[in-house]
C-alpha cells in the first residue's frame, strides 16, 4: 500500500476556493433557514388553523425524509415548475428548506422559554406587541436557544457535502473532481474529512466567541 | 380615577369577576385582599387591559376601556404596575430598564428618560446599583427597581400585585418602606397584599374579595377591628394566626 | 410507475433496513463502550473517547463512508460494499450514541451515586445496577431521534454507490424519466418508517417531562 498526498496538496488551490464554496452554501443556507423558522414560528404563534397545519405538515416531512431525497426532489422539481436555478442556488434553496424546519423546533422552545411576565411587564408599561418581542422577548429568547443554534449551524455545515450530488460548487464536489482526475479515492476523502474536522472545530469556536460577547448579561 | 362598573369576567365556562364595582379617587390608596383564587389579582390586570373583561365598564382617567389600541395605550401611559415577580428585563441594566418605554411610549430623548430614572432610582435608595443588571441585585432591590421602573412614565395611579410575596422576609420590610412614602406622596394606589400592616398604615379602604366578588369593604380601622362578614373573619383570623 | 420498478424500490427499502439495523445494532455496541470511556476517570480512557466522538460529530457522515469505503481495501480488507458500509455506519453511531449516553449518565441526580458509595457498593456495580438503568431510561428519546437520524443517514450509501432505497431511486428515475414521481414515492416511503418512530420519541420526551414535573 503506497499513500501519495501529492495529489491533494497540488489541489490546494481548488480545496481553498472548495472551502469558500462550503462556508457560503452553510452561510446563505442558515440565513434562509432563520428566516424561515422565525416566520414558521410566527405563523404557529397566530394560532389559526390552516396555517398551523402547513407549517407542522412541512416540519415532519422535513424532519422525516433524508436531505438526499428533498434535494434530488428540489433539483427535478423546479424545472417542472418552469424555474432554472444553478446547482449552487438549489442547494442553498434546500439546505435551507432543510434547516428552516429545525429552527422552527428551536425557535418555538426558546420563545417559550421566555416567562409571560416579561411580556406582561412590556404591555403594563405601554410598549407594543411586536416592540415587546423586539425589545423584550428576542434577545433572552435567543440567549436561550443559541447553543441549539450553533450545533444547528455545524450540522448544517456538515450537510453541505450532500449537495455534491447535484454538482453544487462545494469542497466534496470539488474532491470528487480531484479524485476522478487521479483515482486517489482515499488521500482524498482522508484530507477532505481533515478539512471539515478544522472548518468544525474553527466555527465552534468563533460562534462560542460571539455568544459570549452578544450575550455577556448574568441570567442569575 | 378610577371606575368599575358591574364588571364580569370569565375564563372559559369558570366566573373569576361577579359584578365587580368599585370607584376609586384621585391619590386613594385602596388594599384588596382575600383568599388565592379570590379574583383580586384579576381585578387589577382588567384595570391596564392585561385581562379583558365580558360585562360592565371600566374607566381610567377618563378613557373608557375598550380593544382599541389608542385607548388601551393612553390607559396604561397613566397607570403603572409592579408584579409578584418583579419582571425585570434581564439582559438590560436597571438603567436601562428604567428609560426604555419612557423612551419609546413617551419619546423622551434619552438625558431626559434618564435623568427621570436616576431621580426615581435615588427615590427607591438604589441609585448607586443603576450599572447592574437584575440578576446582580437582590429580591428586595429588584422590586424596587420594578417600582422606579413604573414610576418613570410618572403615572397618575399604581397597581401593586402581591409586590412581597416572592421575597425572603428580611426584604419586604424594604418595599414596603418604599410603598409607604410612594403613599405619602399621595399616589393613588391598589395593592393586592396580605400585609395587614402596610393595610393599618396607609390604606383609606381595604377591600375584601372571595369567589370573584367584592364582598366587605371599610376603613381599615373597622375593617381590622369589627369585620362584618363571617368570610372576612374567618381570612383574618387566617393570616393573622401566621404572624 | 410500473410493478416492475416498484419492486426493485423495495428491494432497495431492504437494504436500507438492512444497513440501518446493522449500524444500530453495532453502535449500540460500540456506543456503550465509547460512553463508559468517556465517564472515565482515567485521561486514558477518556480522551481517546472525546477524540473519537468529536471526529464523528465534526465530520460530514459522507466523508466518513468514503474514507471507509475506499480505506478498508486499502488496508488490506476485502470486504463487500454493504459491509463496508456496514461498518462506517457503526462507528458513526457508535458515536453519536456515545455521546448521548454520557449525557444521560451524568444526569442522573448525584445523589445517586452517593448513596451507592454509602451503600458501600463496588464502582463496577454502581454503574451496573444504579446508573446505566436510569440513563438507559433518560437517554431514550435522544435514542430513537439517533435511530431516525441514522435510518436517514443510510441513504448516503447512494453517493458511494451502493444500491438501497435512494439509490434504487435515481436508477428508476432515470429510467422512466419521471424523477418527481419516483423521488415523492422514495419520500413517502423513508417518511412512513421515520414518522412512527419520531412520534413514538416525542411521546417518550413527554411521558419523562411529565414525570419529573411531578
Amino acid at each position: 500500500m503506497t499513500l501519495d498526498f501529492s495529489v491533494v496538496t497540488n489541489a490546494w488551490q481548488a480545496l481553498a476556493w472548495g472551502v469558500v464554496g462550503t462556508m457560503l452554501l452553510a452561510v446563505f443556507g442558515m440565513a434562509l433557514a432563520m428566516v424561515i423558522g422565525v416566520g414558521g414560528v410566527a405563523v404557529l404563534r397566530a394560532q389559526r388553523r390552516i396555517p398551523t397545519l402547513l407549517v407542522t405538515a412541512f416540519v415532519e416531512v422535513i424532519r422525516n425524509t433524508p436531505f438526499l431525497v428533498q434535494i434530488y426532489f428540489i433539483f427535478f422539481a423546479l424545472p417542472f415548475a418552469g424555474i432554472r436555478l444553478n446547482p449552487t442556488i438549489t442547494a442553498i434553496l434546500a439546505l435551507g428548506l432543510n434547516g428552516g424546519a429545525y429552527a422552527i423546533e428551536i425557535i418555538r422552545g426558546g420563545v417559550e422559554s421566555i416567562p409571560k411576565g416579561q411580556t406582561e411587564a412590556g404591555l403594563a408599561l405601554g410598549l407594543h406587541r411586536g416592540e415587546v418581542f423586539r425589545m423584550i422577548v428576542l434577545k433572552p429568547a435567543l440567549k436561550a436557544i443559541y447553543p441549539s443554534l450553533s450545533s444547528q449551524f455545524i450540522l448544517l455545515t456538515l450537510t453541505t457535502a450532500i449537495c455534491t450530488s447535484i454538482s453544487a460548487y462545494e469542497l466534496t464536489s470539488v474532491g470528487q473532481r480531484i479524485e476522478a482526475e487521479t483515482f486517489r479515492s482515499f488521500e482524498v476523502y482522508f484530507t477532505l474529512t481533515g478539512i471539515y474536522l478544522v472548518i468544525s472545530l474553527l466555527t465552534m469556536w468563533a460562534l462560542a466567541a460571539i455568544g459570549r460577547r452578544a450575550f455577556a448579561y448574568p441570567d442569575r | 380615577m378610577i371606575e368599575m362598573r358591574n364588571v364580569d369576567k370569565w375564563y372559559g365556562s369558570f366566573q373569576a369577576l361577579k359584578d365587580v364595582s368599585l370607584t376609586v379617587l384621585p391619590g386613594e390608596k385602596i388594599v384588596l385582599c382575600g383568599p388565592s383564587g379570590s379574583g383580586k389579582s384579576t381585578l387589577i390586570r382588567c384595570i391596564n387591559h392585561l385581562e379583558t373583561i365580558q360585562k360592565g365598564e371600566i374607566v381610567v382617567a377618563g378613557h373608557r376601556l375598550s380593544d382599541s389600541q389608542k385607548v388601551v395605550d393612553a390607559v396604561r401611559r397613566e397607570v403603572g404596575m409592579v408584579f409578584q415577580q418583579f419582571n425585570l428585563f434581564p439582559h438590560k441594566t436597571v438603567l436601562e430598564n428604567c428609560i426604555l418605554a419612557p423612551m419609546r411610549v413617551r419619546k423622551l430623548s434619552r438625558a431626559d428618560a434618564e435623568a427621570t430614572a436616576r431621580r426615581y432610582l435615588e427615590r427607591v435608595r438604589i441609585g448607586n446599583q443603576a450599572e447592574k443588571y437584575p440578576a446582580q441585585l437582590s429580591g428586595g432591590q429588584q422590586q424596587r427597581v420594578a417600582i422606579a421602573r413604573a414610576l418613570c412614565m410618572e403615572p397618575k395611579a399604581m397597581l401593586f400585585d402581591e409586590p412581597t410575596s416572592a421575597l425572603d422576609p428580611e426584604m419586604v420590610k424594604e418595599v414596603l418602606d418604599t410603598m409607604v412614602s410612594l403613599a405619602r406622596d399621595g399616589m393613588t394606589m391598589i395593592c393586592v397584599t396580605h400585609e395587614m400592616g402596610f393595610a393599618r398604615q396607609v390604606a383609606d379602604r381595604v377591600i375584601f374579595m372571595s369567589d370573584g366578588e367584592i364582598i366587605e369593604e371599610n376603613d381599615p380601622e373597622r375593617f381590622f377591628s369589627n369585620p362584618t362578614h363571617a368570610r372576612t373573619r374567618a381570612f383574618l383570623g387566617e393570616i393573622l394566626a401566621h404572624r | 410507475m410500473g410493478t416492475l420498478e416498484f419492486t426493485y424500490l423495495l428491494e432497495g427499502l431492504r437494504w436500507t433496513l438492512v444497513l440501518t439495523a446493522v449500524g444500530f445494532a453495532g453502535g449500540i455496541a460500540f456506543g456503550l463502550l465509547v460512553a463508559l470511556m468517556r465517564v472515565s476517570k482515567s485521561p486514558w480512557l477518556r480522551i481517546p473517547a472525546i477524540g473519537w466522538i468529536g471526529l464523528f460529530q465534526g465530520t460530514p457522515l459522507l466523508m466518513q463512508l468514503f474514507v471507509v469505503y475506499f480505506g478498508l481495501p486499502l488496508f488490506g480488507f476485502d470486504v463487500p460494499a454493504w459491509a463496508a458500509v456496514a461498518f462506517a455506519l457503526t462507528a458513526h453511531a457508535s458515536a453519536y450514541l456515545g455521546e448521548i449516553w454520557r449525557g444521560a449518565i451524568q444526569a442522573v441526580p448525584r445523589g445517586q451515586t452517593e448513596a451507592a458509595e454509602a451503600l458501600g457498593l463496588p464502582s463496577r456495580s454502581r454503574m451496573v445496577d444504579i446508573l446505566l438503568p436510569q440513563a438507559f431510561k433518560l437517554s431514550l428519546p435522544a435514542t430513537v431521534g439517533f435511530l431516525v437520524q441514522l435510518l436517514k443517514g443510510t441513504s448516503l450509501a447512494a453517493i458511494v454507490g451502493f444500491i438501497e432505497l435512494t439509490r434504487a431511486g435515481v436508477i428508476v428515475a432515470n429510467q422512466i424519466y419521471q424523477p418527481l414521481v419516483v423521488f415523492g414515492i422514495v419520500g413517502v416511503m423513508y417518511f412512513l418508517m421515520c414518522w412512527p418512530l419520531s412520534l413514538y420519541g416525542r411521546h417518550l420526551e413527554r411521558r419523562m417531562a411529565a414525570g419529573i414535573s411531578k
